[in-house]
């Protein structure tokens, strides 16, 4: 182990090194802080050949660290209980096999820690629509991106179904964006609920990076319900309930299995990605409706 | 996957998707036997009018061939129940619809029980919705594929109470067209049956 630059560790995100140079923060599901605690940062680097321990080196001020950990052989670390909103630099050194630090450190890591969702505004909008939304919770930085495709039943199938147009951050607790539901989008109810995330960085949220999951029904996809015309002859009877019949049990599929011939996402009516007895319960509660440009009514 | 069986389900409180055949025939026992028969207008002087149904097309007449008529299947009292028969024979039915109109004054829906023409039940789905006063739809939906009968058959029953001593009439309405009074095959084409091939009747208090 050599005193070089060439030595230093180079932090970087777990599987996307391309982000090294990027805020580098890691933040890891499994260590969810509780909404009452402080919040976490999570980081990952690169082995240093012939490295027997690291030092993660933190603190509040661009290349000013007031705090540090020495670690073994393990190439990540996790800090926890930080304040909420509170901006962190976090770089990291080698140590050889007798101990002695590398010269340089690693690139800069700086970030918040992991983001929490507490809320948001309106809590539901109807298949179809677009609309704005304001999120609540910390940790939210000044990339933050919203993220309602998290454990969407469908989105590995048809893919996601609520799309963001455009996001802003307000503040460090307040996110706002523009937000569209697809005419086919995920009905979600208490019991199948629709998590908001807040994806820091804006990182992808497949990686598991960023983000901030709220286990709570915080969103709901109301059924349009013009779709239950599925005809779209103006009234709700018939044809609609035949074309129902002729689909069901159909299901979208999950790729690389073959598309089923007889699935069509207008008969899907909640959304799910399978035409089944939910569907012929919405639809037979608009049964005889007439609809229009704004809905079906009695 | 939600496993709710076609059938089963529920509507809106004027929706009905359910099997009613034996809470009918008890009501209509019930009365029979003297008990019962509360309820509804009386116009009549404190006495509860006795209810009736006169078809428009009899089965026997030439009107009947290929044709859905409403025809009595009994009376109670103040109740009458009345058949929607299918006579279109040796045709795959992919779904009926129809919309039926009446006096709101004079007659009031109050059930249906399923009939065999087009399946019965489990496998077929029913939806009565009183969409108005006087305005009942009706949709049946058969199994996939479609259901044929061989013979004149009820499609549904409906239970209708009389409230006062009048002559009504049963109509189907907006025959052979979409969103009306229609048969349509399994894969969704109309099946117009023809003028006059959809025919109601009257119902009476007397």
């Amino acid at each position: 182990m050599a005193r070089s630059n060439r030595h230093a560790p180079r932090a970087r995100l777990r599987l996307r090194s391309r982000e090294v140079a990027l805020a580098g923060l890691l933040v890891v599901a499994a260590l969810a802080p509780r909404a009452a605690e402080a919040g976490s940062l999570s980081l990952a680097w690169d082995a240093v050949a012939g490295a027997s321990g690291y030092r993660v080196y933190s603190g509040t001020s661009p290349g000013v660290y007031t705090g540090s950990v020495t670690l073994g052989a393990q190439t990540s670390y996790t800090f926890t209980n930080l304040p909420d909103c509170q901006t962190y630099y976090v770089a990291v050194k080698a140590i050889d096999s007798q101990g002695r630090l590398s010269a340089a450190y690693s690139n800069q890591i700086i970030g918040l820690p992991k983001p929490t969702v507490t809320g948001i505004t309106p809590t539901g909008s109807p298949q179809g629509s677009t609309l704005n939304v304001t999120i609540t919770g910390t940790n939210f930085d000044t990339q933050a991106r919203p993220d309602f495709n998290l454990l969407n039943p469908i989105e590995q199938s048809i893919g996601p179904d609520i799309a963001v147009n455009s996001s802003g951050s307000v503040s460090c607790t307040q996110l706002n964006a523009s937000i569209t539901l697809a005419p086919h989008a995920w009905v979600n109810d208490a019991t199948r609920p629709r998590v908001v995330a807040v994806v820091n960085q804006a990182r992808q949220a497949s990686d598991g990076n960023g983000i901030a999951g709220s286990a709570g029904d915080k969103f709901r996809v109301l059924f349009d319900t013009r779709r239950a015309d599925i005809d779209a002859s103006g009234r709700v009877m018939d044809r609609d309930f035949l074309l129902w019949r002729n689909a069901f049990g159909s299901a979208h599929g999950t790729p690389p299995l073959p598309p089923d011939p007889n699935y069509s996402a207008a008969v899907d009516l909640n959304g799910d990605g399978i035409v089944d007895g939910v569907d012929l319960a919405l639809l037979v509660s608009k049964h005889a409706f007439t609809c229009d440009a704004t809905g079906c009514h009695p | 996957m939600n496993g709710r069986t076609p059938g089963t389900t529920r509507g809106t409180p004027a929706t009905r998707v359910a099997l009613v055949l034996p809470a009918v025939l008890l009501s209509l026992w019930s009365m029979a036997c003297g008990g019962g028969g509360g309820g509804g207008d009386d116009h009549n002087g404190g006495v509860a009018p006795v209810a009736d149904f006169a078809p428009s097309c009899d089965t026997g007449a030439g009107c009947f061939a290929s044709s859905v008529t409403l025809q009595k299947r009994g009376v109670a009292g103040g109740l009458v129940l009345v058949d929607a028969v299918l006579n279109k024979l040796g045709t795959p039915i992919g779904v009926a619809s129809f919309v039926i109109h009446f006096d709101p004054s004079a007659v009031d829906y109050q059930s249906y029980a399923t009939g065999t023409a087009l399946g019965g039940s489990p496998g077929t789905v029913y939806t009565v919705t009183e969409s108005a006063p006087g305005e009942l739809v009706v949709t049946i939906l058969p199994p996939a594929g479609g259901m044929s009968t061989s013979t004149a058959k009820p499609m549904i029953t409906l239970t209708f109470a009389v409230l006062k001593i009048a002559v009504t009439g049963v109509t189907f309405e907006n025959t052979d067209i979409l969103n009306g009074s229609a048969l349509y095959d399994p894969a969704g084409t109309l099946m117009p049956l023809g003028a006059g091939a959809w025919s109601g009747g009257l119902i009476s208090g007397s």
